[in-house]
């Protein structure tokens, strides 16, 4: 009996250890592509991973990890240049996080018995809600929707939850969450998790307001309107007063002659979310790329200009304000151990099979207890460490930027001033490592493109052995006919073509999703956008031949194969 | 019943709790922007600037060239021409379209996007029109809080429509709507 006791003991501390494994973690496939700029795999890994999730109502609960992929989606989507105008990943992000009520469903009982991300929806820290919503407002800047950027970037300055110390001081002061939890100790701790003693308090997201200030500043550049105009002074000021050595940047942002161009620049690893403390219950960041105040230098043309960064990702995550309260999963991880070890005690002391029984309940309950404690560490592993604001003057058409922080240069080729007066925006993520890709420093466009009709070596369908990778339109077959090719085709039959390769030109078959483009052996023509990352590793460089799948295409390619000089032009 | 049946039941019954209670939000949905559009088509019709008007008066042609969203939500520019495709729709009415002389068109631009986000109905164009129509949407929002949490919101929407004379440049038409939209529960779980 007493053997079949402490068997029974040594199996359920087996069985602790196996369920604490159970806590989410990054996703390695999205991570590793991300990383290294092969925006087109993880986007068409995510596109796939998002086509099993369930069409939102309004009324309707999204699926737990709802609001997790479709962020990953949107930020590599928005990485790689894209900011598609159907229903669009942040359009999903943006409708989910303004939902109220969403995990209401979620009893103290069922949230105590169950684990955090079992349980949630996810909606991200606090912190992660604010980025989001930037990248919202990005992707709708870069479409030139100015009006909607600035709905979503003044959506991301809400206010904070701080917790009330013995004064006001700690709500003032920026401390981490590892501040609080020690602060904590040996005190009452209804005094710091108390719901009397939770503040709302400003938010002091600095570049959610000079995004604010800079949108309003475009509308009413485009519609004359003075209280546009008025905003963007109110949103300049309030984040100069949270950073005042923005001061140069905002003085920029308000002199339109000096820019036509707006680069957000998204730069470095952003933290890793993890559990700590006991049983893992408490989440908490840990930075994989070290904060800096290192500039980004900024080669336009014969300008040459350093901007600071504008926002540290790794201070936003530690700060305890922009981060939920881990007190329920701690008290369970306690209770857990409690039962744990009075169930242990009961089974192994007590002298009938009945109290041998109560123990080994006893322990169940405190394993699953300890088991379900860990902190929700889902988090988005494709957001950045910093960012910077980058205003420029585009003078001519096809002009290149070059970026360099940290050693790490990009150049952005492509850039045109814009046909209105309003700036054009461009969300830029930059690489980092020791072996950048070359395509990242080319600054060429080696393909035509919707963007740059002309570039390319020939003037002749990719699909059909040239280098343009133009939408079918009645302009690219003129081009192809001028270079002498396709002169009896007519649009109709050039469509018909790509579709019977399978390859779209829009995103409206694709659910508002941007699959792989066919340069990357894809069935996309979508085109990122130019002066973008996406843009440079598409076009800067060449990429292996097309491979036609039907057999029209594979005879026409075979009869329309460019002479030796040309195909030795376009390598 | 046994005591372990009893503490079952007891957690079945606490987990459920809520569970009714679905997502909500204080946002602007298609059906409200329909509503609005209905009832601006509407004043439209029996407004000074139409009501002395008949078939034989000299046509006018409005062209809807410019929607600007000013609120604190999303509208996305395929709902928003999208919008002012169906205004246009309710408005070419044969019955105002032959007792007014009057039509409405939304630029040729945007009917690609009109088209992606799911409007069938026709598209007409002319270059020659004689008037436009302008639409702004503003918002203001109040929110409730509780112990430092947003629990309830509330956001007033208004919007607003102009037809200029595109010869004289002078506001022949101005009309406002305005709606409420509230949501309960936590903004921010």
């Amino acid at each position: 009996m007493k053997s079949f006791r402490w068997i029974a003991v040594l199996s359920f501390l087996g069985f602790i250890v196996g369920l604490t494994g159970c806590m989410a973690k990054p996703d390695v496939e999205l991570t590793k592509t991300f990383q290294t700029g092969e925006f087109g795999t993880a986007r068409a890994y995510m596109v796939e991973k998002t086509a099993k999730l369930k069409v939102l109502g309004e009324k309707d609960k999204p699926d737990r990890n709802y609001g997790l992929e479709w962020m990953r989606t949107g930020m590599v989507t928005l990485a790689d240049g894209y900011a598609p105008e159907g229903f669009s990943a942040w359009d999903r992000v943006y409708y989910m996080l303004r939902k109220q009520n969403l995990n209401s469903n979620i009893s103290d009982v069922g949230a105590f018995f169950g684990t955090q991300d079992m349980a949630k929806i996810w909606k991200g820290e606090p912190f992660e809600q604010s980025l989001a919503y930037v990248c919202v407002g990005s992707h709708y800047a870069m479409q030139g929707s100015w009006d909607n950027a600035r709905a979503a970037f003044q959506n991301s300055t809400f206010p904070l939850k701080a917790i009330k110390g013995k004064d006001d001081a700690t709500t003032k002061k920026v401390r981490s969450t590892q501040d609080v939890i020690n602060a904590s100790k040996n005190v009452d701790e209804s005094k710091y998790f108390g719901k009397d003693n939770i503040l709302e308090v400003e938010t002091n997201f600095a570049m959610g307001y000079l995004l604010q200030g800079l949108a309003s500043r475009q509308i009413a550049i485009a519609n004359g309107d003075a209280s546009m105009l008025q905003q963007a002074g109110e949103a300049f000021n309030k984040a100069l007063k949270l950073d005042p050595g923005l001061s140069a940047l905002v003085n920029r942002l308000n002199d339109s002659s000096s820019y036509n161009t707006v680069l957000l620049v998204d730069y470095g690893r952003g933290p890793q979310k993890i559990g700590t403390g006991p049983d893992n219950s408490i989440a908490a960041f840990k930075a994989l790329k070290a904060s800096g105040s290192t500039g980004v230098s900024v080669v336009n043309g014969s300008e040459s200009i350093s901007f600071t960064p504008i926002c540290d990702v790794n201070g936003m995550a530690v700060d305890h304000r922009w981060n939920n309260l881990q007190d329920m999963r701690t008290a369970k991880s306690y209770l857990g151990t409690g039962l744990l070890v009075a169930g242990a005690a009961t089974a192994a002391i007590g002298q009938s099979q009945e109290t041998a029984i109560i123990g080994l309940i006893l322990m169940a309950g405190g394993a699953a207890l300890k088991a379900t404690a860990y902190a929700d560490t889902r988090y988005c592993e494709v957001m950045p460490q910093r960012y910077y604001l980058v205003p420029v003057m585009i003078k001519g058409p096809n002009s290149t930027i070059r970026l360099s922080i940290e050693g790490n240069t990009t150049v952005l080729a492509g850039l045109s001033p814009p046909s209105s007066r309003q700036a054009q925006f461009r969300y830029v993520r930059l690489l980092t490592g020791p072996n950048l890709p070359a395509w990242t420093k080319s600054g060429q466009i080696l393909y035509a493109n919707e963007h740059a009709p002309m570039a390319g070596a020939v003037a002749l369908p990719y699909i059909l052995g040239g280098t343009c990778v133009s939408p079918p339109s009645a302009a690219a077959l003129a081009r192809y006919r001028s270079a002498g090719y396709l002169r009896a085709m007519t649009v109709a039959q050039l469509e018909g073509l790509y579709r019977q390769e399978g390859i779209t030109w829009t995103t409206q078959d694709t659910q508002g999703q941007v699959c792989k483009h066919v340069l990357e052996g894809g069935n996309s023509l979508v085109c990122p956008l130019p002066g973008t990352l996406g843009y440079a590793r598409l076009f800067g460089q060449p990429h292996r031949p097309y491979s036609p799948k039907s057999k029209e295409v594979a005879d026409l390619a075979r009869s329309l194969a460019p002479p030796p000089a040309e195909k030795a032009a376009s390598r | 019943m046994g005591a372990l049946t009893r503490i079952l039941l007891v957690l079945s019954v606490s987990m459920a709790i809520g569970c009714e209670s679905p997502p909500q939000t204080s946002g602007i949905t298609s059906d409200d922007l329909d509503e609005v559009t209905a009832q601006m088509s509407a004043k439209l019709a029996s407004s000074d600037f139409l009501r002395d008007r008949n078939p034989s008066s000299p046509p006018i042609l409005i062209t809807i060239n410019k929607v600007e969203n000013l609120t604190s939500d999303l509208i996305p520019p395929a709902e928003q021409w999208m919008l002012m495709a169906r205004l246009q729709g309710s408005l070419n009415l044969v019955s105002v379209r032959n007792q007014k002389n009057i039509s409405f068109q939304v630029p040729p631009e945007y009917g690609p996007l009109i088209r992606d986000a799911g409007y069938n109905e026709p598209l007409p164009h002319s270059p020659m029109f004689t008037h436009t129509m302008t639409a702004t949407y503003r918002s203001a929002t109040r929110t409730k809080r509780e112990d430092g949490f947003v629990v309830g919101r509330v956001d007033l929407y208004q919007m607003q429509y102009r037809i200029f004379d595109v010869t004289t440049r002078a506001l022949v038409w101005n009309d406002e709507f305005a709606y409420k939209r509230e949501a309960l529960g936590r903004a921010q779980d």
